[in-house]
């Protein structure tokens, strides 16, 4: 029942796989690149061939499996994390965690792994509660708002600020370095380097600062943090600073535009989780392994045999694990949104040792941004009128969601100095 | 040396009888003995809470309180409950022998 059709239309596998291009996914009608990526899982498992080789990028393997996927994020002897992003980013620090081996990668780990469970993320709830609804206030009288640019983009910079202490006016700035970093260095990399620059010595000032006046901040408790006699060095604070920021920022926003979208037009989903709180957890999961916003990269660094193609030492990897965590060996009927979908052990977040260490914050922030945008916009369709767009990207999703809905009142709580500039900020975009 | 045996109740109700060593953790008894629900994704490291168990019977032995790392991944588990533990925090002694431990219904 699950197996694809064996009517599936003949496609030329080879050609998807060589074609493949993480950044840039063939868009569908419906605005989104979805039904590529089904239908690239159909003719891999209709081949029974999860491995190919993309031409892009100086070439590199695809992996679309999932328990393949699976098999080689977990092998960290045999896969390096170096290549986690190719083409790389424009840092000139290495991205701490994310682009670590051992064991370096769980000496900085343990430093950090503290500060992002759940017992010390949840401090930040009231005020993401807060933020939404200061938000929402800027536009509930209009009727019509783009949810994507005015909600799903300014939370994750603004709870970046508050985990990482620094002001909260300066969320406008992040979201103006992350996209130098991950958009605009592709295309004009000169143009980035001076903003990238730029944020190192913020990052610097906000370190030097924190050292002498700690705060109850995670980038306070990184600093200070010490496990077996051992701290982090101030390059390695400046590569956290940055990961906090792309990692902070880019999956979060993604995740938060293409659920909102999601629960645009699908009434059915809306009303049950409007019915059903509780269940927002178990759907943000699902929304994470159905919407997936990133892939990951790998290096290959010991000849392994994955999927009956053998790769060599020095190769690179690309995970797809928006494809991956669509794979029916894995999940059952893996094209349906299924909110209480049991064992739900998608890759969207990672596995293993690099499992996300920002897991609980999204899910947190994911969960607190959708419930309280509808408790007060519960009924809302996607405005036929506006211009949808799906931002490719390393991370992919739904970043311009225009919507109507009958217009309610403000709360009225005075707008705090983070909502405030990114208002101004949006309005000059 | 006496022999050291642990019984885990994987998530079906089925017991699993498995002889453990000084020197290495519960969850690695449990892996090695191929446990169904123990998944242990960090290979036991403290970071991703999938090798949970729930404490039954903890044979002869008065099990240290888990530390703030511990405490904090068991609160990030489905469900946890006081008897919960993350099985390779957990080294094998020899008064472990007749440690009963249930594996939850999902680790997820």
């Amino acid at each position: 029942m699950n197996a694809p059709a064996a009517t599936a239309p003949q496609v030329d596998l080879k050609a998807l796989y060589a074609g493949y291009d993480h950044l840039d996914p063939p868009i569908g009608v419906d605005g989104t690149p979805w039904a590529y990526f089904e239908q690239f899982r159909d003719a891999a498992a209709a081949e029974k061939q999860w491995v190919g080789w993309s031409e892009k990028h100086g070439g590199f393997w695809v992996v679309t499996g999932f328990p393949e996927c699976d098999q080689i994020i977990k092998d960290v002897d045999g896969f390096s994390s170096t290549g986690v992003i190719f083409p790389k980013y424009a840092v000139t620090e290495p991205l701490m965690l994310a682009e670590q081996d051992e064991p370096e990668h769980m000496r900085a780990r343990r430093l950090v792994n503290l500060s992002f469970m759940p017992r010390n993320v949840t401090q930040y709830g009231e005020a993401m509660q807060k933020a939404v609804h200061e938000l929402v206030d800027g536009f509930i009288e209009d009727g019509k708002a783009d949810v994507g640019r005015i909600l799903a983009d300014p939370i994750p910079a603004i709870v970046t600020a508050l985990i990482m202490g620094l002001p909260a006016e300066d969320g406008p700035l992040f979201d103006y370095w992350t996209t130098a970093i991950t958009h605009q260095f592709l295309v004009d990399p000169e143009g980035a380097k001076p903003k990238i620059a730029e944020m190192y010595a913020y990052f610097e000032k906000n370190i030097a600062r924190r050292k002498v006046e700690p705060g109850t901040d995670v980038l306070s408790s990184v600093i200070n943090a010490e496990v077996d006699g051992e701290r982090l060095t101030h390059r390695e604070l400046l590569g956290f600073s940055t990961v906090l920021l792309i990692g902070g920022i880019e999956n979060s926003a993604k995740l938060i535009g293409t659920s909102l979208w999601r629960l645009g037009w699908d009434v059915e989903l809306r009303r049950r989780l409007i019915r059903h709180p509780d269940r927002m957890q178990a759907a943000v999961d699902e929304l994470l392994r159905y919407y997936t916003p990133a892939p990951i990269g790998r290096i290959v660094r010991r000849e392994t045999t994955i999927g009956g193609v053998t790769m060599q030492p020095g190769q690179q990897v690309m995970l797809g694990l928006p494809i991956a965590n669509r794979d029916h060996r894995e999940f059952a009927h893996p094209d349906a949104l299924i909110i209480d979908r049991p064992n739900n052990r998608h890759l969207a977040l990672g596995t293993g040792l690099h499992v996300c260490l920002g897991s609980h914050l999204i899910r947190m922030e994911a969960r607190l941004v959708l419930s309280e945008f509808l408790k007060r916009v519960p009924d809302y369709t996607i405005d036929p009128t506006g211009i949808l767009k799906w931002t490719t990207g390393q991370v992919g999703g739904m970043s311009r969601v225009p919507i109507r809905f009958q217009p309610g009142t403000r709360r009225g709580t005075e707008r705090g100095k983070g909502v405030d500039a990114w208002l101004r900020h949006a309005s000059r975009a | 040396m006496a022999s050291i045996t642990l019984t885990f109740i994987d998530p079906t109700g089925k017991e699993h009888k498995v002889e453990a060593f000084p020197g290495q953790s519960v969850m690695r008894a449990a892996k090695s003995a191929m446990v169904p629900g123990i998944e242990a994704v960090c290979g036991g490291n403290c970071i991703c809470g999938t090798c949970h168990c729930y404490i039954e019977a903890a044979g002869g032995a008065a099990l240290p309180e888990p530390d703030d790392t511990e405490a904090a991944m068991l609160e990030a588990t489905p469900e946890p409950r006081p008897e919960s533990r993350l099985t390779c925090q957990i080294p094998v002694t020899e008064n472990l022998d007749g440690m009963v431990l249930r594996v939850p219904a999902s680790q997820h």
